[in-house]
């Protein structure tokens, strides 16, 4: 697999996650495009640890998916917390705090 | 192997400690509903962790771990200023009222975790430790941001979350591109990668560094990504909102300076670009806050101002600009925890958080009102306080670095500050209060009012020692 298009792919994954975070309103959806420049992250360390030959890399992106998944639990913690107190999950509607 | 595991273990006690204490005092937080054991063995923990802190041995090789960390003297004065800020977090949460008696116990187990995270981000030599650092200080500051329970506060939680994990991941993605440019990780085999590069590789090498330091940017709330900084402040308990104007600031510009000394050849193109940036945070931190009516957003906008001067330190890039920043950030940990622990207070009392709870202050509490006034022109780097030496030689040091108007831009900042800072002294003194009600401090309170008040003042008249401890631990080779 050449190495070039492996990394547009992950390029692309950044930019769709980046998209993603301008144009959702959902709190779910923007935690899922972050996601996804998480993965696009992981992607390129997978990728160059192969070119390279360098093992710590390949720990990186391990890490990164562990960490991911800490995120996910933190982030929907504070969703259902939010959705409890302000009836809302949408970040548009969340508009208390200004100034 | 083993040795060298044993070696690392004997300089790193005291994050292990901490650690374990994180664990130990979330289980006795879930476990007892009463917060006293949790608080009981948070203090242990924070009591045994400095010990080990004051007797650990200088490491016969600084970096432990494989290289993934290194505990140099530079460090040491982040582990001191980590572990204080812990300390005095944790008088202001047992002293406040607003945090929910049942989840004490579980915030100060995220807090001792928060302080391992920031040790490690000053002691981080490693992409790898610099991102796992960051992220565990990030997710328990999410956590408690979100402790009350209350929309505010929910909302707070979300908008630290989604700005925080989307800054995280564009690091995460510069430090990828990073690694792809160079097929290193440890900061010193970066530092002999990126000499190698140039042409092509040496522009793609900018594009790495900026996306990496967008995600420092937004842990140090530099403008353009400090929009957080308010929402977050304005709705976490004001106990946290101490912690993140002080812990992660600190901690971030410790990583700020170890990632730019790893990207040495990087930083002539990149310093101007700080530099407005340094500029620009400081005015607008400045300028915002004049306009707040609610005091915890009020000294939001004033710690971006504050980390505005700090970042003088780092552009000016010089020994003695190190020693200034490390000068301003102990100076900044007792009068912005003074000033939050006085917050806390009157929030106890008045259930308020508006300027005008602070009206009359000096009839119901001579001694808060004094002490917050103390703070306050700390804060304004008015002599012969604290706040000033560390100012003065941050000015010193852009001037010695030949940026003059780095220097006079401060000053002029400065000048500004003193006005939001002097209405609310002239709030506490000169403008009759409503209720004649006395505001009596919890214990802890007065703790930590003291503490910081004596070190405020006692180091600002008697520098000497500070400063040569200090100079001591600072030097220009990071790596």
């Amino acid at each position: 697999m050449p190495v070039q298009s492996l990394l547009l792919l992950s390029h692309a994954l950044f930019c769709l996650g980046i998209y993603g975070i301008l144009t959702r309103r959902h709190a779910i959806g923007l935690l899922l495009s972050i996601e996804l420049i998480l993965n696009a992250a992981a992607l390129n360390f997978v990728l160059f640890s192969r070119a390279f030959g360098h093992v710590q890399a390949q720990a990186f992106a391990l890490f990164i998916i562990a960490l991911a998944a800490c995120e996910a639990v933190v982030g929907l913690a504070i969703i259902i917390r939010l959705s409890r107190t302000a009836k809302t999950v949408f970040a548009d509607h969340v508009d208390l705090l200004k100034g | 192997m083993s040795t060298v595991l044993w070696e690392s273990l004997s300089a790193w006690w005291p994050e292990l400690i901490l650690s374990l204490g994180a664990l130990k005092v979330i289980l006795a937080g879930v476990w007892f509903k009463s917060p006293r054991g949790a608080l009981t063995f948070a203090w242990l923990f924070v009591a045994a962790a400095a010990a080990a802190l004051w007797v650990a041995p200088v490491p016969p090789s600084t970096d432990v771990f494989f290289g993934l960390i290194v505990c140099d003297p530079f460090s040491l004065v982040f582990r001191w200023l980590a572990l204080g800020s812990v300390a005095i977090t944790l008088l202001l949460m047992s002293a406040s009222r607003e945090l929910p008696l049942s989840l004490r116990g579980e915030g100060m187990g995220l807090l001792l975790a928060i302080g391992v995270g920031l040790m490690l981000m000053a002691e981080a030599n490693h992409l790898l430790m610099a991102y796992l650092a960051m992220e565990l200080v990030s997710l328990s500051a999410y956590l408690l941001v979100g402790f009350l329970r209350d929309a505010r506060s929910s909302e707070a939680a979300l908008k630290y979350l989604l700005f925080g994990a989307l800054a995280s991941g564009i690091m995460l993605f510069g430090m990828s591109l990073l690694f792809a440019l160079t097929g290193q990780l440890s900061f010193p085999a970066l530092l002999e990668a990126v000499r190698g590069l140039s042409g092509p590789m040496a522009s793609a090498l900018l594009v790495a560094v900026s996306l990496m330091l967008a995600g420092l940017a937004f842990k140090i709330s530099m403008v353009p990504f400090h929009m957080w900084t308010p929402d977050a402040y304005e709705g976490a308990p004001a106990a946290v909102t101490a912690l993140l104007s002080v812990g992660p600031k600190a901690a971030g510009l410790a990583l700020f300076l170890r990632i730019m000394a790893a990207l040495a050849p990087a930083w002539p193109a990149l310093a101007p670009t700080v530099l407005g940036l340094t500029v620009l945070t400081m005015t607008l931190g400045n300028v915002v806050a004049l306009v707040q009516t609610n005091v915890k957003r009020l000294l939001a906008y004033s710690t971006i101002g504050q980390v505005g001067y700090l970042l003088i330190g780092v552009v000016a890039h010089t020994a003695l600009g190190h020693e200034a920043l490390l000068l301003y950030l102990v100076a900044y940990l007792f009068m912005n925890f003074g000033a939050f622990a006085c917050v806390v207070a009157v929030v106890n009392e008045t259930g308020s958080e508006s300027l005008e709870a602070f009206r009359g202050l000096s009839k119901r509490a001579p001694a808060l009102a004094l002490s917050l006034a103390l703070f306050l022109l700390s804060l304004a780097g008015i002599p012969p306080l604290l706040g000033f030496f560390g100012k003065f030689l941050l000015f010193q040091s852009a001037l010695d670095a030949s940026q003059a108007w780095l220097a006079i831009a401060g000053a002029v900042n400065s000048a500004v500050a003193l006005y939001y800072y002097a209405n609310l002294i002239r709030l506490m003194y000169f403008v009759p209060s409503e209720s004649a009600r006395p505001v009596r401090p919890a214990a802890a309170l007065h703790v930590a009012l003291g503490l910081c008040a004596a070190a405020t003042l006692l180091l600002g008249l008697f520098p000497g020692a500070l400063l040569e401890w200090l100079s001591a631990h600072a030097s220009l080779n990071l790596l």
